[in-house]
């Protein structure tokens, strides 16, 4: 729907119509010079018909001339007794008549009545400015890839995730048989994943270590250069922020790898930490996330698939092992390699200069297929995780989840330095026997799905909830679906059979631990 | 609008960034030189364009954090009679109103938007949001 004519602000037939034909032909409409009304509409107190003065908190003259007789006529007090300008523009549509209409019940010049504090905005803001996602995706941009067009060429289907138009999996023929191949070639051969979204935000300076031991729920100070980290980021509340891995490249400087979609939410988390408690002055924060443009190598092969490259370090596992980082050079540009994993197998994250990008898939494609492998989407790694318990934050975890639901408690009892949420994972709650903790749950072989959100019912009457299902998919290396679930004291009862109950439907499964797929890491520290 | 590549660009950060680069920090509305130059985008952080291949990382001695951004970004230059009135469309922006800063929320993207002449402008977008942002400055 597009606006035209006077509910456009416009007031002559001729602009009108100018702008209903360019609406009609899907041209921009024309905007004349803005038009002001510049004499004074002066209030007039003592009317007997409703004069509004704030249109946000419904404040009429009425109001300021009672005010006025109450004796509020500072203009503190009018404000607060009225609610005059505590509206959302703070004032900036109604603080002025307000102003004019005590200075005219008290017979005095505006100026000396005064004004409230200014609070920004201190200058006009367009109001589409305001409109956000309503004003098409110009207003939400979606943020794309580097290697897009590589991606499309790979007949990529393109969803997105977390404001990123990522591919979800490759080829035309049904999606849950594309989905299911691209699992089972990671599993065996090799999977090329772009991971360029990822968050790389660099910490430096002679406080990062303190800094980051403080921000993070695990401990980071005793991270030897050259070494990786996965971790938490938690809020005051103690509630689990983020994860990921924090890379230490030397003593002064560290690379926080975030979640693709918490970027801009983390960097804000550690400037505002950065900003408030610590010396500003000795902890530097850059994000460099589209710096940098990440590639996963993900599979039994995935080794091999990189020594054809040509880099100037050994990625043997002797030299580069799980959880190790190292930088080096490929065709004389920087690179980036981190020895991590989501997969749950051999895996190592490359990044190069977004501008180099295409060229280093190329190669990595290339090298790939000839192992067998190919391009990886999001979907196939999004079950490969949910194979190894590896947790999504905002889909395994809710606005409740503690690192110690997790299964990560040690930090919480050994760390000794003062971290963000402390104290919050010791108060009563924190430590209450039914918080819901994550769980994997074991779905027979031929049973359905579990659908995602499905409620696990007590044992006991009454049958309430205890927990619902987080993840859940049919898992292409098991040949039988997984589930993964938040249930109230959970970890405490493996093995039990549990009830799942989704519209009207009810599902069986078993209470058992998250990791479904190699639990001794075999394949994530293969050589 | 033109796109413009191959600009070398770094984060230089650090309590004294801004003295040690006084010579050629680039505020709103002024107009860059031809040769290097340090856009000012917050009290201790600068965008550096131009010649010298900064090493990354955390130099104790003059206190300065060091970050390769050249990939981040990508450069556009606007010019022509109505560039200000399609820049304001994402944003407030006034030539008569001075910043220290060139650090801008337009078309809600944080982009650094500058002068290289008289009437043109050149914005440097986050990598992700270019097609996004040209799109809103081509199809207004």
């Amino acid at each position: 729907m597009t606006a035209v004519g006077g509910a456009n602000g416009t007031d002559t037939l001729t602009a009108a119509l100018d702008a209903a034909r360019a609406a009609g032909r899907g041209s921009p409409i024309p905007r004349g010079a803005p038009r002001y009304i510049r004499s004074a509409i002066w209030s007039a107190p003592g009317t007997a018909c409703r004069q509004w003065i704030d249109f946000q908190n419904d404040v009429t003259l009425k109001d300021i001339e009672t005010a006025a007789r109450e004796n509020y006529t500072s203009v503190e007090h009018l404000k607060r007794y009225t609610t005059l300008g505590m509206g959302s523009d703070q004032g900036k549509t109604a603080n002025i008549a307000g102003l004019t209409a005590m200075a005219s019940i008290q017979n005095r010049p505006i100026a000396q009545v005064g004004t409230t504090t200014f609070r920004p905005p201190f200058v006009p803001v367009p109001l589409e400015i305001y409109r956000g996602s309503h004003r098409q995706q110009l207003w939400q941009p979606i943020k794309r890839l580097p290697l897009e067009a590589e991606h499309r060429k790979l007949d990529a289907a393109l969803c997105e995730y977390g404001g990123w138009l990522r591919p979800g999996w490759y080829g035309t023929r049904d999606p849950t048989v594309e989905i299911n191949r691209e699992v089972r070639m990671a599993r065996e051969q090799v999977g090329i994943f772009d991971g360029s979204p990822l968050g790389k935000i660099e910490v430096m300076g002679p406080d990062a270590e303190a800094f980051l031991n403080f921000v993070y729920y695990n401990t980071v100070k005793t991270l030897s250069p050259g070494k990786i980290k996965y971790g938490f980021m938690l809020t005051e509340g103690g509630v689990i922020y983020d994860d990921g891995v924090l890379v230490r490249v030397d003593d002064t400087h560290f690379i926080v790898s975030c979640s693709s979609s918490h970027v801009e939410g983390v960097r804000q988390h550690l400037e505002a930490w950065r900003q408030d408690g610590n010396d500003p002055d000795r902890i530097f924060v850059h994000d460099v996330s589209h710096h940098w443009a990440t590639m996963t190598v993900t599979g039994p092969k995935a080794r091999a698939t990189l020594e054809t490259l040509a880099i100037d370090f050994d990625v043997s596992a002797e030299k580069l092992p799980h959880m190790r980082f190292c930088l080096g050079c490929w065709e004389d540009k920087p690179l980036r390699i981190s020895r991590v994993s989501f997969s749950g197998d051999l895996s190592f994250e490359i990044s190069v200069a977004a501008d180099h990008a295409k060229a280093l898939w190329s190669q990595l494609l290339t090298a790939g297929l000839k192992h067998g492998g190919g391009p990886l989407g999001l979907e196939a790694l999004s079950i490969m995780r949910a194979e190894k318990g590896y947790i999504i934050v905002g889909k395994d975890t809710d606005g409740e989840t503690m690192p110690h639901d997790l299964g990560f408690a040690a930090p919480k009892h050994s760390k000794t330095d003062a971290f963000v949420g402390d104290r919050s994972l010791h108060t009563e709650k924190a430590k209450a026997g039914d918080r819901k903790q994550l769980v994997g749950l074991d779905v027979a072989a031929g049973a359905r799905m579990l659908p995602v959100g499905a409620h696990i019912l007590q044992a006991r009457a009454p049958k309430t909830s205890a927990g619902y299902v987080t993840s859940s998919y049919h898992s292409p290396t098991l040949e039988k679906p997984i589930a993964l679930g938040l249930v109230a004291g959970g970890r405490d009862r493996p093995g039990t059979e549990v009830n799942i109950w989704h519209l009207g439907e009810m599902h069986k499964a078993t209470i058992c631990d998250p990791c479904f797929l190699d639990p001794k890491g075999a394949r994530l520290h293969a050589r | 609008m033109q796109r413009v590549t191959g600009l070398r660009q770094h984060y230089i950060s650090g309590a004294s960034v801004r003295a040690r680069y006084q010579s050629c920090l680039i505020g709103w509305p002024q107009i860059v030189p031809k040769n290097d130059c340090a856009l000012v985008l917050r009290r201790d952080r600068l965008l550096y364009l131009g010649a010298p291949a900064f090493e990354p990382g955390y130099h104790a001695k003059e206190g300065l954090a060091i970050s390769d951004v050249s990939s981040g970004y990508e450069v556009i230059e606007l010019s022509g009679a109505g560039v200000v009135d399609q820049l304001r469309r994402g944003g407030e922006l006034r030539l008569d109103q001075p910043s220290a800063s060139v650090a801008r929320l337009l078309f809600r993207t944080e982009v650094i938007l500058y002068r290289v002449s008289e009437a043109t402008f050149r914005m440097h977008v986050p990598r992700p949001a270019l097609s996004c942002v040209v799109g809103y400055l081509r199809d207004g």
